[in-house]
């Protein structure tokens, strides 16, 4: 019998065994065994479901990160890069966050030049910010840039943006729970990021949006800070008189915007930006796809024919969402039912930062 | 082996590979494959049922699957039977990789999807346990990519995770 060439395997049936219980690494390496198989796996990573990514601080660094499949309670873990400042000290990231498919960590290092005066009584802090590519190693190196305070209980969160079709600006904001610290922009060549936000800002959340910024602020005024005119408060529309403290940005993957909010009664609505019309559409259904909610950055994935999570349906976690939800269960809203039901959760809690990241292939 | 030997009073049809070996089987066996129960249904059942996609020893295979997982004549499977279908279906895809792989894509062409899902199962535990080189000379693959690309994706692979 001759021997069966699998090259020309059907690429629905590749894709079929893709899809069986697999992780995500597994999978990156398939990419690289010819072309025809990089682009079945493509297709596959576009709809599994994202991880979250889970830490715990020794001496408040992080040497390594895990990759959590919620739905199967598989992991991965990934150990982290140490950085070497120009005194010699070497130092793992203080914090680590989500971008597509990169990590970005945050490494802390005093700053010595000012004395500690009256008025220097908290060091200024230096974040040396790397962009890194866990399946590749890669790194991207952006400019370091200064703090006043050094907390690190605080529930920090950086946000990165970035035009995917064009890599030459990157946006960085930074979260504090209900506030906006700072909102900077960088292109490839510059020395030093350019600065929008410097002041604490309230806000309800942020998202990057197309290489910038969507933010509803504390006044449920929604503005975007777009990185080619900035500064630029492209809109202002009030949302609401009612105070929602639980509403979502997220960018559906074909490029809306959306806006979940949560109403008494367990009632969630979806809305759409119309930009046109600068005013927020309800929308009933998110037709194949799934939003996978949380306080750092919610994401959308295609759920299309996903055995594992469904489409049309929101996922949240407690530290999300104030839902009848207990801890260490993954929550999930259908939409089309209005029904909340849940999906358990073997995960470490991660104390430490009170909330969930997701780590989108 | 040209034909079995048919004793019982049920249907039988004849599945002919491409090689022309020819299998006679019960109909309601050979009705696990939904490819084969859309032919039984359109009529072909007077004639030989031409498999052309499976070599005659694949073809045997599939046919032993079917006869295991025909639907029991004297009513509803019990616990036990599953049990030890179970059992006969990890044996069964204990085989070679070639093997394995035929038997996937006929499940595939055949429309079985028990022994689908079996093989599919079978085939992503390889991919989970091997290299890329090892995954191309299983499947028989050719690398397509440029040296470039090659170099590319090498200085990519050198992964992070423990």
């Amino acid at each position: 019998m001759a021997p069966t060439s699998c090259s020309d395997l059907p690429e629905e049936l590749l894709e079929s065994i893709l899809k069986k219980p697999t992780n995500v690494v597994n999978l990156y390496n398939c990419r690289y065994v010819c072309r025809s198989w990089r682009s079945v796996v493509d297709k596959v990573l576009a709809s599994t479901p994202p991880h979250l990514l889970v830490y715990e601080k020794h001496h408040r660094m992080v040497r390594s990160i895990s990759f959590v499949n919620v739905f199967t309670g598989e992991s991965r873990v990934c150990r982290l890069p140490k950085l070497k400042n120009g005194n010699g000290q070497t130092r793992f990231p203080s914090s680590v966050y989500s971008w597509h498919r990169w990590v970005v960590m945050d490494f802390i290092f005093l700053h010595h030049r000012y004395p500690k005066t009256l008025h220097h009584r908290y060091p200024k802090t230096l974040h040396h910010i790397f962009l890194y590519n866990p399946f590749s190693r890669a790194r991207i190196r952006l400019p370091v840039f200064k703090f006043n305070f050094f907390d690190p209980c605080r529930k920090r969160k950086f946000i990165v943006s970035c035009e995917t079709k064009n890599p030459r600006s990157i946006g960085l904001a930074i979260r504090d729970g209900r506030y906006l610290e700072k909102l900077m922009f960088w292109n490839t060549g510059d020395e030093e990021w350019t600065t929008f936000v410097k002041e604490p800002m309230p806000i309800v959340d942020i998202t990057s949006y197309k290489g910038g910024f969507c933010v509803l602020d504390g006044d449920l005024k929604f503005i975007q800070f777009d990185h080619e005119h900035v500064p630029h408060l492209k809109i202002t529309y009030v949302l609401s008189s009612y105070y929602h403290p639980t509403q979502y940005l997220v960018e559906s993957l074909c490029g809306d915007l959306l806006l979940v909010q949560l109403n008494i009664g367990c009632k969630i609505k979806i809305f759409k930006m119309d930009w046109e019309r600068k005013a927020w559409d309800e929308i009933k259904s998110l037709g194949d796809e799934a939003i996978f909610l949380s306080c750092a950055e919610s994401v959308c994935i295609r759920a299309e024919d996903s055995t594992i999570f469904k489409p049309n349906c929101i996922y949240f976690t407690d530290g999300a969402f104030s839902m009848p939800v207990e801890q260490k269960e993954l929550g999930v809203y259908d939409i089309a039912n209005q029904t909340v039901g849940s999906v358990a959760l073997s995960i470490p809690f991660d104390d430490d930062e009170q909330c969930y990241r997701w780590f989108t292939t | 082996m040209s034909s079995t030997l048919c004793c019982s009073f049920a249907k039988n049809v004849t599945l002919r590979s491409s090689d022309g070996q020819t299998f006679e089987v019960e109909e309601a066996a050979a009705q696990v494959s939904q490819t084969i129960k859309r032919m039984i249904e359109d009529g072909c059942t007077g004639s030989v049922i031409p498999v052309p996609n499976l070599t005659g020893p694949v073809l045997a295979l599939v046919i032993e699957y079917f006869k295991k997982h025909s639907p029991p004549s004297d009513g509803c499977p019990t616990a036990l039977l599953e049990m030890e279908i179970k059992d006969w279906d990890a044996k069964f895809v204990a085989v070679d990789n070639d093997t394995l792989l035929d038997l996937t894509l006929a499940a595939h062409y055949l429309e079985i999807q028990g022994l689908l899902d079996l093989t599919c199962h079978r085939v992503a535990d390889i991919l989970n346990d091997n290299s890329v080189e090892k995954i191309r000379e299983i499947f028989h693959i050719k690398n397509d990519f440029t040296p470039e690309e090659e170099a590319e994706e090498r200085s990519k692979i050198q992964w992070a995770f423990e």
